[in-house]
């Protein structure tokens, strides 16, 4: 009963004018932003944090949230219709919907993004309205083997989200953790891969990595396939955007499963989307009664990850306001904010601060009814995107990618950055080699890494620890079973070869 | 130099020289000021300044530039403007520090990575490729355990040390940052050794503190003062010299007889061979700056103590940090 009286309180305050302005042009910006090639929500956030200085310290708040969760709404928009993931998670949203978009169905992707988008967020407000303290816990409770036993499940899992054999997935997932150890190693702070330029040892800056991989490696195929326009005008008619009763019924149960997938992983601090999104992903392809669908346009698969993904930035603000850890670098830059206001995010935080968090609760939920009625309307509006002749459309966007890239750090090295794997993406595109499980592979070799070690560490080099701890033993159990289901044709097949063998030995 | 134009202007007007003729003759001085640094003393600063920030906007350095410039600013009249370059851990930013034209037009935040960076040879430059200017702020660092934990006082963690050595894990951010310095300075002192555990950041190392999954950590206070508060923390002790004044409970390791040296600290520096009288000038700025209610207040927001040098104080403590992380690292 406490919290529903907190959350009327809530929404009383996110409804005054004030509020509603800002956390208005937040969603708004931030679709903008989000659909721009090449600037992610760090980087919105990251600029706009300046501005909030002279905000109430809600209604900075609520701009800024609005920002971050308006990025994925937008970065969704820009992977379905141009095939250039603004964020990592939005990265499994091409697999299926840039697809979809080629065979002229943009319209229907869009739509159910912006409804899955929608049902996900709201069900990760749920989770953040109902479970803070609970899920604070739950994160907690991860120790690093556990994290490894997660980490290394999502790996193998998404090695098989490829179209064409696990095994060049794995080869992807392998390529991903050899370029992900380029940076600082965390453990001794060596700087290692980095060819001694500075820039690099942050790391490849992972942005500009996508938009080579998928958006100019696209670029690139379609020109050396004659380059013509992606869809006829004649196919963004009213009535193809709408998507059909088959899409919902297939999407429904899909955006569910999501959501509820999001809002679980998006508690860890500082993998939750993109994991979620993935997780999500292969999980509907699992279950798919046709999994042939999948890669040729499968509507769960744009549902699901996209579900997850709202869901899982809704229930990432658990970790930061309710524990005060950032997860990531956008939540870092959150909790500066609350800094700078001189709000003290942590354990406290919802006891003594209840009214701004049950406002900037309910401003989130506002935010996405405004991100519905802000992103339907538009959607005609950006499958006509498609119909720009592609010899206007292709340097526009590869313009825009340049200057994206390069207005986040103001650093010439982005743009190599993405026009090396601009080139690498489409040689591997050529050969079917699954570009999603690389940036996986890139986003977790540090972790991976970090947490093998430390769970090592800790233990004093005992490898035991990792079936010792209930959570990474499950983790690992789950992973060997997945990778005997994945292979069990071929295993079979050996086993009744040798089976043959001895009979006739 | 403004002043300057308008005397020139008022003399001209009086010599009856035309209106063209003193655009040109402002022009000239202005050309010949921008020429060199020489000609630029006396003068300085007449356009507006850089302060290169080698960390991420909203962070505490950048915070603490930009309430550092907003003084500046106000006591120059020309725009001191906070440029935030990152990279490599504050490198990237440093180098172009260090590589500026030494005009006083573009400065720069210093951290104890000018440093660490250099003596671990991820940065050719040492602090001898700057101009301390001054000091703005040292913090140090919190001792903390989970509140479940049997050991009740910074006595107990050495104790627990001591008798299992290399047992006691203890999480410091990164390798090489200020809060290990600061655990590898106090196993110096105190004979003792810990099971260093690395994280990327402090944060995250509190995050594994509050799960039980490891025994101790060294942090920033302001980190772990909510979670003291909450009660799920215990403080220890304070690094330092002296108590925090929002911990007068938490000794300082001082008074315990561990005199700790390694701190965050921030300060304005430029590149090698900055003009006496930019850094006079700067300096007699600072000192205000420091002073003044906008800073304080921004310092309290983000928890940091500020602590005022001059350019010769600065140099003798960078020589001084130079000399214990050399020992450290060794």
């Amino acid at each position: 009963m406490d919290a529903l009286v907190n959350l009327a309180h809530g929404f009383e305050r996110a409804l005054s004018l004030e509020a509603l302005l800002f956390c208005f042009i937040g969603v708004t910006v931030g679709t903008f932003v989000g659909a721009l090639p090449g600037i992610g929500a760090l980087a919105a956030i990251s600029l706009s944090l300046p501005l909030t200085y002279y905000l109430d310290p809600m209604v900075a708040l609520i701009m800024l949230a609005g920002i971050f969760y308006g990025t994925q709404y937008g970065s969704s928009i820009s992977a379905i219709l141009l095939n250039l993931p603004g964020t990592p998670a939005s990265a499994i949203t091409c697999l299926e919907a840039y697809p979809m978009t080629k065979s002229g169905r943009a319209g229907p992707a869009l739509f159910i993004t912006a409804i899955a988008s929608f049902v996900g967020g709201s069900i990760g407000i749920v989770f953040l309205m109902g479970f803070t303290p609970v899920l604070a816990k739950f994160a907690i409770g991860f120790s690093s083997a556990d994290y490894f036993g997660l980490i290394l499940f999502c790996l193998v899992g998404a090695s098989m989200l490829g179209v064409g054999s696990p095994l060049k997935g794995l080869c992807m997932v392998a390529v991903g953790l050899l370029l992900g150890l380029v940076g600082t190693d965390v453990t001794s702070g060596t700087p290692r891969f980095t060819l001694g330029i500075p820039m690099l040892t942050d790391g490849i800056d992972l942005v500009a990595m996508m938009m080579g991989l998928f958006g100019v490696a696209e670029i690139l195929s379609a020109y050396s396939k004659g380059g013509e326009s992606l869809v006829s005008a004649s196919a963004v008619a009213l009535r193809s955007l709408i998507p059909t009763r088959q899409d919902v019924r297939e999407a429904g149960g899909a955006t569910l499963r999501g959501s509820l997938v999001g809002a679980v992983i998006g508690v860890l601090p500082g993998m939750g989307a993109t994991l979620a999104t993935f997780i999500a992903y292969g999980l509907e392809k699992r279950i798919s009664r046709n999994p042939e669908k999948f890669a040729h346009g499968a509507v769960e698969g744009v549902a699901s990850p996209e579900a997850a993904n709202n869901a899982s930035v809704q229930t990432a603000f658990i970790p930061t306001l309710g524990i005060g850890i950032p997860g990531d670098a956008v939540m870092a830059v959150l909790i500066a904010a609350m800094m700078i206001h001189g709000i003290q995010a942590g354990p406290l935080f919802m006891v003594q601060q209840a009214d701004l968090f049950w406002g900037v609760v309910a401003s989130m939920w506002i935010g996405n009814v405004m991100l519905l009625i802000l992103n339907i309307p538009l959607i005609g509006l950006w499958v006509r995107i498609l119909t720009i002749p592609s010899h206007v459309l292709y340097p526009s966007i590869l313009l825009l990618v340049c200057i994206g890239v390069y207005s986040v750090n103001n650093n010439v090295n982005d743009i190599i950055i993405v026009i090396v794997f601009g080139a690498v993406g489409y040689v591997f595109g050529m050969f079917g080699y699954p570009m999603a499980s690389l940036v996986l592979g890139v986003i977790l070799a540090p972790l991976l890494e970090e947490h093998l070690r430390r769970a090592l560490l800790l233990s004093d080099g005992n490898y035991m620890i990792f079936l010792q701890r209930p959570l990474s033993a499950t983790f690992l159990a789950l992973t060997a079973l997945f990778i005997v289901f994945s292979f069990k044709n071929q295993l079979m097949a050996l086993f009744s070869n040798e089976r043959h063998g001895d009979v006739r030995g | 130099m403004k002043d300057e134009i308008k005397m020139r202007t008022d003399d001209t007007r009086r010599s009856g020289l035309t209106r063209r003729q003193v655009f040109l003759a402002a022009a000239g001085a202005l050309t010949l000021a921008a020429a060199g640094p020489a000609f630029a003393q006396g003068s300085w600063p007449e356009k507006p300044v850089e302060i290169i920030c080698g960390f991420a906007p909203g962070g505490g350095t950048d915070l603490l530039a930009r309430a550092l410039a907003d003084a500046l600013s106000d006591e120059f009249g020309v725009p001191f403007q906070v440029i935030n370059r990152t990279g490599g851990g504050g490198v990237v930013g440093f180098e172009e520090i260090a590589s500026a034209a030494p005009d006083g037009y573009k400065l720069g935040i210093l951290t104890a990575q000018v440093i660490t960076a250099n003596l671990r040879g991820v940065m050719q430059k040492s602090y001898r490729d700057f101009t301390p200017i001054a000091m703005a702020s040292i913090d140090y660092a919190g001792f903390a355990v989970n509140a479940n934990s049997d050991i009740q006082t910074f006595e107990d963690l050495l104790e627990k040390a001591r008798q299992n050595p290399g047992a006691l894990s203890l999480g410091n951010g990164s390798e090489g940052g200020s809060f290990h310095m600061t655990a590898r300075n106090l196993e110096e002192q105190a004979g003792v050794k810990f099971k260093h555990v690395p994280f990327d950041g402090g944060p995250a190392a509190i995050l594994q503190l509050l799960g039980g999954h490891i025994d101790a950590t060294v942090n920033g206070p302001t980190e772990i003062l909510p979670h003291v508060q909450g009660g799920q923390l215990r403080m220890l002790a304070v690094s330092g010299p002296k108590r925090l004044p929002d911990l007068p409970d938490v000794p300082s390791t001082a008074e315990l007889g561990f005199p700790l040296d390694v701190s965050t600290w921030r300060a304005v520096g430029g590149p090698a061979g900055l003009p006496e009288e930019v850094v006079e000038k700067l300096e007699g700025a600072i000192e205000k700056a420091v002073q003044s209610e906008r800073f304080l207040e921004t310092m309290e927001k983000i928890g940091s103590n500020p602590e005022y040098l001059d350019s010769e104080g600065l140099l003798a403590y960078l020589q001084r940090q130079e000399e214990i992380y050399t020992k450290i690292l060794d």
